[in-house]
């Protein structure tokens, strides 16, 4: 069977940067959208890392007495990029299957939603992490000069969370039971990322969860950055980009699997 | 509204008559006679050459033929005063620069939809899996073969359920086929649904692009087009309100304009046309009229046999998945019209 639409002649859907505009456009239109009516506005982003962030620093820095310096901007560093991995991922179980309509009447390819809700939640996890780190810098002291290379070091990250989130996306079209599972998966792992302790306080035996671990493989050079001001070792930061490049390669099998016959699983 | 028409102390135009109740007025400027809608005045006839004015206009050397376009079938509508943004892009295949014309051609097409049970459980998906057993499918178009050239409007008519939706959606390439072949050429518009992407908390000048932006359309957004789709759907005054303040009716017409302002190769209507006021069902009609008879190629899928029977130059009807018809159009009507006499 073949299925072809001459791409000579496609219609405007066609051309890698007319979807990449329109992805980018429906996820700001998603970030306004988000807090029309709301008093606080755009402010309720920093709600909850900064309530997460309170609440972690009082039990984890007063009660339990962890041996870290300056730990409220060692959590501010860790939980800031976890919250846009995790809620990226969980807000993609839906990109798809709460656009049945649209996605069965346009010929708009499915990939661009995944890829506006990314965007919308990389647009608040800037917002975010750039007001809180103004805020810790007030109170814990001005970051070393490296934390202007943030961009690049978050670089992986935001790879690695676009390639996840579309493969999350499109499974979760075909297996409804997959937005459950990564609720739990993801509450599990955030106790296995190294956001609230550091990698010298987990015992030799059990540091390969850490050390083999891609979710902490993203996050781990934020915090050195933030927090250590160092930058992360080229060991570090050239696995993190392996592993987000590998997430690629596996987002685009799985996408090419799937995008097919992903209308009538709608 | 001034009864005279008067523009600035200058008599454009003076009316003799109004017609069809008080939706037109018949004018007549310089030896030519205008029929013209009640929201165009003051008329000012140069509107037509620039194409501003904002419902059809007819013009006719006499009063009497005049209002007898009027009265006409607004299918045989002929003027097509809209603005000029309504045309922008469209062009005919030999200027598109590949000098290919716009085709649609399906062979053995089959499309075939796999059933989800209600509820499916997780041992009866494990059974499933080592069994190897592939889903249950059920065929909603069956052995399709299709050509379709330049200048054909295809109407395709049958009953609820014979696949007429799934076969513009396989025609648009949003559903693919398990069987055969699908070979288009040109750009597609599929209008199956109107109003996708709508969020009524936004305005309806944010929805206009949003809209856009479902229809894969962001590239074609401008001021000027946004200006006439609400134009044409009379919101300029509510362009910034929240299309959940809008009535129903408003917030159809902003749907059916956002859908109207389009100029692809191979234009898919299901059902499209437009829902409102007489005033505005007219002026919408003519539009689509319009539309349709400038577009290489059409698929108009309509319950409604009066706008297949005066747009569409072949007829297809569509039974149990299959193309049980396919003919020019008054023989193919003719033929669904007695095979479902008291059903159609």
């Amino acid at each position: 069977m073949t299925d072809r639409t001459d791409p000579a002649a496609q219609g405007p859907a066609s051309g890698l940067r007319h979807l990449a505009r329109t992805a980018l456009y429906l996820g700001w239109v998603r970030v306004q959208r988000r807090y029309v009516g709301s008093s606080l506005g755009a402010l309720w982003s920093l709600a909850n890392p900064i309530a997460t962030t309170l609440i972690l620093f009082l039990v984890f820095a007063h009660f339990m007495r962890v041996p870290i310096a300056n730990y409220g901007l060692y959590l501010v560093a860790g939980i800031i990029p976890w919250t846009f991995l995790a809620t990226t991922l969980n807000t993609v179980t839906q990109s798809l299957t709460s656009r049945r309509d649209v996605l069965q009447s346009s010929l708009v390819p499915p990939i661009v939603f995944v890829i506006a809700d990314v965007a919308a939640e990389l647009i608040m996890f800037a917002l975010a992490y750039l007001a809180l780190l103004l805020l810790a810098a007030l109170v814990f002291g001005a970051p070393a000069a490296v934390a202007c290379a943030l961009p690049i070091v978050l670089a992986p990250l935001v790879v690695f969370t676009g390639a996840v989130a579309v493969a999350v996306a499109f499974l979760s079209v075909y297996f409804r039971d997959l937005p459950h599972l990564l609720q739990v998966f993801l509450a599990m792992m955030f106790w296995l990322v190294p956001v609230v302790y550091s990698v010298d306080m987990v015992p030799e035996p059990f540091r390969f969860i850490v050390n083999y671990n891609p979710f902490a493989l993203m996050i781990l050079p934020s915090i050195l950055v933030v927090h250590g001001g160092i930058l992360p070792s080229a060991k570090l930061f050239a696995t993190s980009v392996g592993m987000a490049g590998l997430a690629c390669l596996a987002a685009w099998w799985l996408h090419a699997r799937l995008r097919r016959d992903l209308v009538y699983h709608l | 509204m001034n009864e005279t028409g008067e523009r600035g102390g200058e008599a454009a135009e003076t009316i003799v008559a109004r017609h069809q109740g008080s939706h037109y007025a018949v004018l007549r400027h310089a030896d030519r006679f205008y029929g013209v809608a009640l929201d165009d005045l003051p008329f000012d006839p140069e509107r037509i050459r620039t194409g501003s004015c904002r419902r059809s206009v007819h013009q006719a050397a006499s009063r009497a033929e005049v209002e007898a376009l009027i009265d006409a079938d607004p299918w045989a509508w002929s003027t097509d005063p809209l603005p000029p943004v309504f045309h922008r892009g469209a062009r005919p295949a030999a200027a598109r620069g590949d000098g290919r014309e716009p085709v649609v051609d399906l062979r053995g097409a089959v499309v075939s939809v796999p059933v989800r049970p209600a509820a499916e459980t997780v041992k009866r998906r494990l059974i499933h899996g080592i069994r190897g057993e592939a889903r249950r499918c059920v065929a909603l178009l069956r052995q399709i073969d299709l050509a379709v050239r330049p200048g054909e409007r295809v109407g395709i008519v049958g009953r609820n359920g014979s696949g007429k939706t799934t076969l513009l959606k396989a025609v648009a390439g949003i559903y693919p086929l398990a069987e055969g072949s699908r070979h288009v050429v040109g750009s597609i518009a599929p209008v199956i649904a109107q109003g996708i992407g709508f969020d009524h908390e936004l305005s309806a000048a944010t929805n206009i692009k949003l809209a856009l932006a479902h229809m894969g359309r962001l590239e074609a957004w401008s001021p000027a087009l946004q200006e006439a789709i609400l134009d044409f759907a009379e919101l300029g005054h509510r362009a910034h309100l929240p299309v959940q303040l809008l009535s129903s009716g408003q917030q159809a017409r902003l749907a059916f304009a956002v859908t109207l302002f389009q100029t692809p190769d191979i234009l898919i209507l299901d059902e499209i046309f437009a829902t409102g006021d007489e005033a505005f069902l007219r002026r919408a009609t003519a539009a689509m009229t319009a539309r349709i008879r400038t577009t290489p190629i059409v698929f108009l899928v309509s319950h409604n046999l009066a706008p297949i029977e005066a747009l569409c130059t072949r007829c297809l009807m569509l039974a149990e998945g299959r193309i049980a018809a396919d003919g020019p159009t008054a023989d193919v009507l003719d033929l669904y019209r007695r095979t479902y006499r008291g059903a159609a």
